[in-house]
């Protein structure tokens, strides 16, 4: 049911990305809309449900990119480590965490990618405008970034509740 | 008694012949009684009219108000169908400039739609809704009747990945239309590209179109690609430095052709 939720869940957060924001100049620099996603996944989900779903979404995103295969496997695999590490020592019911982590995530996301297109590809030079899309990216993140990740707290909440009810009922017709 | 009946009734036949006779005239007390009574029986009438007109204009505003919910109800229909109609014609102007493209142009062509784009904007690439079952496949070269879009960089099945021309790992053989000179289009960003490599001794001006050369077997020859925005010749280095505007406007784009074969006349060598 969970596994449900999450491929549910992305594949909304996929599509406002790919196909919908694009309709809106506003949002030509939005962030990687699936981070605060991977971030909840980290914070809340154990590992072994966690990995399994971090890696299919970024594979799925970097068969949507064009950029060099395994960016968003990269960010996303170590984003789900990193945060699993924290939680360790740091409270993950925190909310003063939220501010931070998904602005954090875009960050470190924009880095990857950077080094990617730097070092590891054939550009000599960053594209035009770089520095103002790492902004934009980081203000977007810092204003919705708490926001998103609680309302995937609430979505899954509320699709557990429901999924149990059904659960419940499904087990009494059969007894 | 008798007499006295026969009397009264004669009477009143004179009274009533008198009275047929002069009918016209206006008595005082007649007018009196009017003056009198005629205020009364007004304001009665016009009571009697308010309130019909009270019930009545209830229930005409009630079918007012029902029709008025109607006639909103017609006309969200209407422009909703509006709107339907101003897409349908865009997109038949749209499809009718690129099967003029598509005339002008020889080999076999396949018309796809874009359905999403690029997760990241550090890329630019689109994904179209036509595969490998409907013939493409890595490499075919992706165009409009404006110019040229990218090339193929992924097929599945049914969908394939188009790595635009305004994509930093894109290059595209090209040449300067007026003078010849030769030249590698880069991606640089949403609205620019750079021919790189251009020789200083080439004359390039700001405005000269540029075209796929079709040296670099993807893209066929002659196809447009943008015009020159810009020129920059440093004191130093064999290359001169030429910003392109691309004539495909990316932000706009819908719907695409995939040139799935070129024949052997359109190439390089022509």
């Amino acid at each position: 049911m969970n596994f449900l939720f999450y491929m549910f869940l992305s594949l909304i957060f996929v599509i406002l990305k790919t196909t919908l924001m694009p309709y809106f100049s506003m949002f030509d620099q939005f962030y990687d809309m699936l981070i605060p996603f991977v971030f909840y996944l980290g914070l809340y989900r154990p590992a072994r449900e966690g990995i399994p779903f971090v890696l299919l979404l970024g594979f799925m995103q970097d068969s949507l990119s064009g950029g060099p295969f395994g960016i968003f496997l990269t960010t996303y695999f170590w984003m789900f480590v990193v945060t699993r590490w924290f939680v360790t020592f740091l409270h993950a019911g925190n909310k003063g965490l939220w501010l931070i982590v998904v602005a954090a995530g875009v960050l470190v996301e924009n880095l990857i990618i950077i080094a990617t297109i730097l070092w590891l590809g054939e550009a000599s030079e960053l594209p035009p405008g770089w520095g103002d899309r790492v902004v934009t990216q980081l203000l977007w993140a810092l204003i919705t970034g708490p926001v998103l990740i609680i309302a995937i707290s609430v979505a899954h909440r509320k699709w557990s509740g429901w999924a149990s009810r059904i659960v419940a009922v499904v087990k009494e017709q059969e007894s | 008694m008798i007499v006295g009946l026969v009397v009264a009734v004669t009477v009143n036949i004179i009274v009533l012949s008198l009275s047929t006779r002069h009918h016209k005239k206006a008595y005082v007390p007649g007018r009196i009684a009017l003056a009198i009574v005629a205020p009364f029986q007004k304001a009665v009438t016009r009571s009697v009219r308010f309130c019909k007109n009270i019930w009545s204009h209830y229930f005409a505003l009630v079918s007012v108000t029902e029709e008025n919910q109607v006639l909103k109800e017609l006309l969200k229909e209407a422009v909703q169908k509006n709107n339907q109609l101003v897409e349908v014609e865009l997109s038949n102007m749209r499809l009718r400039e690129l099967l003029n493209f598509r005339k002008n142009m020889t080999g076999s062509f396949i018309a796809a739609e874009i359905i999403s784009r690029d997760p990241s904007s550090w890329f630019k690439a689109v994904v179209i809704d036509k595969g490998q079952a409907d013939g493409l496949s890595k490499g075919q070269p992706v165009v409009i009747s404006e110019g040229i879009v990218g090339q193929i960089a992924e097929a599945s099945a049914h969908q394939s990945k188009v790595l635009l021309i305004i994509d930093q790992n894109s290059a595209v053989d090209a040449l300067v239309q007026r003078t010849r000179a030769r030249g590698i289009i880069e991606g640089k960003s949403a609205d620019q590209c750079f021919l790189k490599y251009v020789l200083r001794k080439h004359d390039v001006k700001v405005g000269d179109a540029v075209v796929s050369s079709g040296l670099d077997g993807v893209y066929p020859k002659g196809l447009q690609i943008g015009y020159v925005s810009g020129v920059i010749k440093r004191n130093s280095g064999i290359f001169q430095e030429v910003a392109v505007t691309p004539y495909v406007d990316f932000e706009k784009l819908e719907e695409v052709l995939v040139i799935l074969s070129v024949p052997e006349s359109v190439s390089a060598n022509d």
